[in-house]
């Protein structure tokens, strides 16, 4: 009995030690792999992305419960979370705007959920009893540190244009429009909609046909006119200016999205993001891939539109519009120039 | 106490209950991993031996975790209603070493009962050629074999002070948040206040099945192995484990 | 030499008084009857001796190298074990070495009658046989000390004699043996002394060659018959 008892001690010190060391081991080394890769686009493919965009410009705060691992400047410190809860966002933490993610782990689980919920509880079910659950890939998972980056960017950069955006009231257009969304004739204007955009975003001509555009342009002034005729003029500016607005800020960062994994040499990731286009998301979501969209037809009619796009009073839709009036215009000879 | 442990043991696996609802895992796993079983997932019908593996792992977990369950729930208070206690007690076996004795020949049968499941899981494999599969589904089966002891032992633990019945529901309310853990912890950290209190609290006691899970998995598809789940998971045993030492029912 | 002494034990279940300070002690090679009316606190006091409750108040004091041996009332055995099984199991929890256990676990299943049922499980077992396997797992490991509660409880004749005889063939060995048993009788025959009990106190007691005349029978009665009164024909041992 003493031998058992000196046996069991033993072990329960054993186990306490091996908990105790590979807790203080720190920052996951998955999500320190993940980081790096990140930064490796650094090496000019960042350039593709967007102009000016760096991860390593911004502190990096990896939440992993209740401790943030912050990367930045090559040095990787802890402290408690700054957010009261998880999020995937930029926000300004003492003097610096800092990227907030959760470490892949965490992702994999809020993937789990969402998948869950939307692809049926069987699935989800089936994901939690088995060990074989379904997680978020790397290259993902450094897409969105890039899509947050990009948030960092226009934080650092817009602050004046965001701060006056944030006194919107965009929690009552969210309502208004969601009460408003539940309409057949809306319903199928958003599906038409994303068909026209994603056959336009896949198509193999180098320049985009301006009918097109303007045909899809017009699907989308028609949708804003049913939200007139539903809520009235002002009601519907609002909408209309919500939309530009979800548009120039998550679908620019839902575009740096794509274009990293793209960077990244994922061409199945970055045709996951194009198919994206084809649904009729709930919510604001479908603006963040709209407007994702439009950046990827820009990118094919107007060479040098990021240079343009934030600070000037413009819109996507108002550069694509503008676009395909000079594509018309012999805009394309100025696009084989342009090279 | 090794008597005690094996006694234990020979009792569980002769318990009817077991056969009944092992029979029936393996009459499904069987059904399912030949084909037999018409299966769909979302109106999608499931076949072949990639698709076949998740859901067989499912099946077994569930099962073998609810064996774990129903082999643990009334070891120790049978012992106490029938009065075997007596005879043991005035032998000089001590309460702590009886109780211990106990859980521990509960887990062994669990993870009887596991093994029992994962035979139809190796025939599966076999059958589909998948022979270097092998190891790494021992491995596999090793690592979730400590979620089927942790839960056996949890139960065991609150067997000794609760009513049948309501260990039971514990059981079992254990076991779906353990296999939750990695979701409720993630819906955790989105909220705030007294409610976040709570949930953090709950998911400190619970053990975390899903991270064990998570490991087993990537063991399966050769990926590096994370300790400190598996570690925290072997703590958490050994402090249930520890935990019969002092509970003990007064009279006996 | 006392080999078992109870001083003032007490013990009580919430508001419940079961053993309300009882006091007497054992000589090695005695057989001590304990009698007394259903609810006494006859069973509770075994309990206590046997350490398988803590008394509220006072002490039991056993010497230390006593080997204790005990048949319950009512015997529970694993019933998927066979009644070999079942000795070959506490044989193993009293550490017996296995080279000697296994000829004893023979002799005892001879001694109780059980040699033709040793590969039956016990839940095929009749009370009788139980009984008699409560008795045989009782002598493994040839305690010093047995305590018998209620031992032809479920015999027939025939049983009851053959274990009484197996009593006396016990004490004859020099062992001390305490027997708690309904049966006034079965007392009379082989306690050397009895102590009756009473609502958990020691009512009287009187040794064999006390009774002289008197039946056992009639000595209850007038102990334990007629609350808190006295028995003038029992002389007390000092």
């Amino acid at each position: 009995m003493k031998t058992f008892k000196i046996i069991y001690i033993i072990i329960g010190v054993m186990l306490a030690a091996g908990v105790l060391i590979s807790s203080l081991a720190g920052l996951p080394e998955k999500d320190r792999e993940l980081y790096e890769t990140a930064c490796s686009l650094e090496d000019g493919r960042t350039d593709s992305i967007w102009p000016g965009l760096g991860i390593s410009d911004y502190p990096v705060a990896l939440r992993k419960g209740n401790t943030e691992y912050v990367l930045f400047n090559g040095s990787v410190d802890k402290r408690r979370p700054v957010l009261p809860v998880i999020a995937c966002t930029a926000y300004p933490a003492g003097d610096t705007i800092n990227v907030f993610m959760p470490c892949k782990s965490v992702m994999d689980s809020l993937g789990q959920i969402v998948e869950g919920f939307s692809s049926g509880s069987e699935s989800f079910l089936i994901g939690q009893f088995s060990i074989e659950s379904k997680r978020m890939s790397d290259n993902q998972y450094v897409a969105l540190l890039y899509h947050e980056t990009m948030h960092a960017l226009q934080l650092s950069r817009y602050e004046d244009l965001l701060t006056e955006m944030a006194d919107w009231g965009e929690e009552d257009v969210e309502e208004m429009m969601a009460e408003l969304e539940s309409d057949s004739s809306i319903q199928a204007l958003y599906k038409e909609q994303s068909e026209l955009l994603y056959r336009l975003v896949i198509s193999e001509e180098i320049v985009p046909d301006a009918d097109d555009i303007r045909e899809y342009i017009k699907t989308r002034e028609e949708t804003l006119e049913v939200f007139r005729r539903h809520a009235g003029d002002r009601q519907g500016d609002m909408i209309g200016a919500y939309i530009d607005m979800t548009e120039l800020l998550e679908g620019t960062a839902s575009y740096v999205e794509a274009k990293t994994a793209l960077a990244l040499n994922d061409s199945e990731l970055y045709e996951q993001y194009l198919s994206s286009l084809q649904e009729t998301l709930p919510g604001r979501e479908k603006y963040y891939k709209s407007g994702m969209g439009i950046c990827l037809l820009l990118d094919r009619m107007s060479p040098g539109w990021k240079d343009e796009l934030f600070g000037h009073g413009l819109t996507l839709a108002g550069m694509l519009e503008k676009a395909a009036e000079v594509s018309d215009d012999g805009g394309k000879e100025v696009y084989d120039t342009a090279g | 106490m090794l008597a005690l442990m094996r006694n234990t043991f020979n009792e569980r696996i002769r318990s009817r209950t077991f056969y009944v609802v092992g029979i029936i895992g393996m009459v499904i796993m069987l059904l399912i991993t030949t084909g037999n079983g018409n299966l769909t997932i979302n109106g999608k019908k499931v076949s072949g031996f990639e698709p076949m593996v998740p859901v067989a792992l499912s099946i077994i977990g569930f099962v073998s975790s609810l064996l774990a369950v129903m082999v643990s729930l009334q070891t120790i208070p049978n012992e106490f209603e029938r009065k075997t206690t007596h005879l043991v007690l005035i032998r000089g076996i001590k309460p702590w070493q009886y109780m211990f004795s106990l859980t521990a020949g509960n887990m062994l049968a669990s993870v009887f009962c596991m093994l029992s499941l994962y035979v139809s899981l190796l025939i599966f494999t076999a059958a589909h050629g998948k022979i270097g599969l092998f190891l790494p589904t021992f491995l596999c089966i090793a690592i979730m074999s400590i979620n089927t002891m942790l839960l056996s032992a949890a139960v065991s633990l609150l067997s000794i002070k609760l009513p049948v019945y309501i260990t039971g529901i514990l059981g079992l309310v254990i076991y779906v948040m353990g296999v939750l853990h990695g979701v409720l912890d993630t819906l955790a950290g989105t909220t705030q206040g007294f409610g976040r209190v709570l949930a953090d609290a709950a998911l400190f006691i619970v053990p975390d099945f899903s991270a064990v899970q998570q490991q087993a998995s990537n063991v399966l598809i050769w990926m590096p192995l994370d300790p400190k789940p598996l570690l925290v998971s072997l703590l958490q045993l050994y402090v249930i484990l520890s935990l019969t030492f002092v509970v003990f029912r007064r009279e006996v | 030499m006392k080999i078992l002494e109870c001083r003032e034990l007490v013990k009580k279940y919430g508001g419940t008084e079961a053993v309300a300070g009882l006091s007497f002690s054992v000589e090695k090679g005695e057989v001590l009857g304990l009698l007394g009316p259903n609810g006494a606190g006859k069973t509770t006091t075994i309990k206590m001796i046997l350490g398988l409750t803590r008394p509220t108040g006072g002490d039991v004091t056993i010497d230390r190298e006593t080997r204790i041996g005990y048949s319950p009332e009512t015997p529970y055995f694993h019933p998927f074990l066979t009644g070999c099984e079942v000795l070959r199991f506490y044989s193993r929890l009293q550490r017996l070495d296995k080279e000697k256990a296994e000829p004893q676990i023979r002799r005892l299943l001879e001694l109780t009658g059980l040699s033709d049922a040793e590969d039956k499980r016990i839940k095929n077992y009749s009370k009788g046989m139980l009984q008699r396997l409560a008795f045989g797992q009782a002598l493994l490991g040839d305690p010093d000390l047995l305590i018998l509660d209620e031992p032809t409880s479920g015999l027939d004749a025939v049983g009851r004699i053959e274990m009484l005889q197996l009593v006396s063939e016990l004490k004859s060995k020099g062992k001390t043996i305490i027997f708690n048993s309904h049966i006034l009788s079965d007392v009379e025959k082989i306690a050397d002394r009895t102590i009756f009990i009473t609502n958990g106190r020691l009512a009287g007691q009187v040794s064999r060659s006390e009774l002289c005349g008197t039946s056992l029978e009639e000595l209850f009665v007038k102990t334990v018959g007629g609350a808190g009164h006295a028995c003038s024909d029992a002389q007390y041992i000092q």
